[in-house]
C-alpha cells in the first residue's frame, strides 16, 4: 500500500487515539501492508468517471459506487470497471421521484455543468441572457444552486415548464436538442396551468 | 464481512497486539477505520495469491521474495489494467529471471520454505549414466533441507543437482514418470554440487 494511504490511516487513527505514536504506528502498518499489493480507487476516481459521462455526483453516491465496484469486482478493479459501475448507477438512479426526493445540495462534486431549459419548445423564454432558451450553470455550482437559478426564473415566467439537465463540462454549444438528447434530466418544474 | 471490514479489524488487532491501543479500544478503532475506508474501493492481493502462482509454476518462494514481488506488482500498477493474474505472472517471471539460485547462501536458502514446490534431487553417477537416480523431497522442506540432503549424497563419483518442481509432482504417477530429461525441461535448477565447489561461479 502506498505510503500516502498509510499516513492517512495513521492520521485517521490519531483523531480517535491522540496518544498513538505516528511513526511507530506507520512502521507497524507499513510492515503489515508489505504482505499485500493493493490497488485503491477513491471518490476522485469516481468523480473522474462521472465527469467523463457528464453526470452529477454526490459524496454519498460516490461511496456507494465504490462499495459496489469493490464488491462486484471479478477479475480486478480497473478504471474501466469503475466507469461501468458509474454507468450502472446512472442507468438505475431515479432523479425524479416525488415520494423520495434527492437532496440537491449533495450533488456538488463538480462533475457536470447544469443546463436549464424552459418552455415546451425551449424557444419561448424571454428575459434570459441573449434571449436564449438555455441557461448554463457551471460545474462549480451544486444542483441546488442550479435549481435556485431556475426557480428565480419561475417567478418571472411562471407559464413555462423548466427542466435541468446535467451535461458534460465545456460543451461548445448548448442547443436544446443536444441537451435533451445527451444530457441527464435531473429536475423539472411544470407550469401551474399545465398541471 | 466486507473486505474493508475484515482489513480494518486486522489492522486494529495488529495495533492492539503492538500495544498502540488497548484491546478494549480495538473495536472502536476498527470502526473508525471502516469509516475511513468508506471513501475507497480496494483490490487487495495477498501473499497466498502469489504463493498459488508459484505453486502452479513450481517456483520456490520466501517471505522476503514475496514482499519484493508484491511491492513491484503494486508499484507498477496501471489503473486501466488493474491488478490481475497476468500482471502477477509477469512480475514473477521477471523476478525469476533475476535470481541467481546457485549463489544463494544457506541462510537465504532456509528462507525458501513456503511450500510452493517439491524438490527433485538428481543424483548422477559420473561413470554409469544408468545409475542416475531421482529423489523427491516434499513441499514442507525448505531449499536448504534439499541442499543439505544433496550434500550428504554427494561424492567424488556422483554429481548432484537440485530442481524445484511443480507441486503437482507430488502426484505419484508424475513422480514415476519423472525423468532426467523432464527435470531439465520442467524443473528449475536451484543447486548443483558443481556450484558448491565454485560458489557463485555458475
Amino acid at each position: 500500500m502506498y505510503a500516502t494511504y498509510i499516513h492517512e490511516i495513521v492520521e485517521a487513527l490519531k483523531k480517535g487515539n491522540p496518544g498513538i505514536d505516528p511513526k511507530l504506528a506507520y512502521d507497524a502498518l507499513a510492515r503489515y501492508w508489505s504482505d499485500y499489493a493493493v490497488s485503491i480507487f477513491d471518490v476522485e476516481d469516481v468523480c473522474d468517471a462521472a465527469r467523463a459521462n457528464g453526470v452529477p455526483m454526490s459524496q454519498f453516491e460516490a461511496r456507494e459506487i465504490l462499495y459496489q465496484a469493490e464488491e462486484g469486482q471479478g477479475s480486478g478493479l480497473t478504471k474501466e470497471g469503475l466507469e461501468v459501475a458509474v454507468q450502472d448507477w446512472v442507468d438505475e438512479f431515479v432523479w425524479l421521484k416525488p415520494e423520495d426526493p434527492i437532496d440537491p445540495a449533495e450533488f456538488s462534486l463538480q462533475t457536470c455543468d447544469w443546463a436549464i431549459l424552459a418552455g415546451s419548445s425551449h424557444n419561448k423564454m424571454t428575459g434570459w441572457s441573449d434571449g436564449k432558451s438555455v441557461r448554463l450553470v457551471d460545474s462549480s455550482k451544486s444542483l441546488e444552486s442550479a435549481i435556485e437559478v431556475a426557480l428565480s426564473r419561475v417567478a418571472v415566467d411562471p407559464q413555462l415548464d423548466y427542466c435541468i439537465y446535467a451535461v458534460d463540462e465545456g460543451w461548445d454549444s448548448y442547443g436544446a436538442e443536444r441537451i435533451e438528447g445527451n444530457g441527464t434530466l435531473v429536475w423539472q418544474h411544470h407550469a401551474k396551468n399545465n398541471g | 464481512m466486507t473486505m474493508q471490514n475484515s482489513y480494518a479489524l486486522a489492522m486494529a488487532t495488529l495495533l492492539a497486539g503492538r500495544g498502540f491501543i488497548s484491546h478494549k479500544e480495538k473495536q472502536a478503532v476498527a470502526d473508525s477505520l471502516k469509516v475511513f475506508w468508506e471513501d475507497y474501493a480496494l483490490d487487495i492481493w495477498k501473499f497466498s495469491d502469489l504463493a498459488a502462482e508459484c505453486a502452479h509454476r513450481g517456483c520456490p518462494l520466501s517471505k522476503d521474495a514475496a514482499r519484493e514481488m508484491l511491492t513491484s506488482f503494486e508499484n507498477n500498477l496501471d489503473k486501466h489494467q488493474g491488478l490481475n493474474w497476468d500482471r502477477l505472472n509477469e512480475v514473477l517471471l521477471k523476478w525469476l529471471s533475476q535470481q541467481n539460485w546457485l549463489a544463494l547462501s544457506d541462510e537465504e536458502r532456509a528462507e525458501f520454505n513456503q511450500e510452493t514446490c517439491v524438490w527433485a534431487i538428481l543424483m548422477r553417477d559420473s561413470e554409469r549414466a544408468e545409475k542416475s537416480a531421482i529423489h523427491i523431497l516434499d513441499a514442507h522442506k525448505s531449499l536448504l533441507d534439499a541442499v543439505l540432503f544433496a550434500r550428504q549424497e554427494h561424492s567424488q563419483a556422483r554429481s548432484i543437482e537440485v530442481f524445484a518442481c511443480s507441486i503437482s509432482a507430488t502426484d505419484g504417477t508424475w513422480i514415476e514418470r519423472l525423468t532426467e530429461e523432464k527435470l531439465s525441461e520442467y524443473g528449475l535448477l536451484v543447486w548443483t554440487s558443481a556450484s558448491e565447489k565454485n560458489p557463485g561461479g555458475i
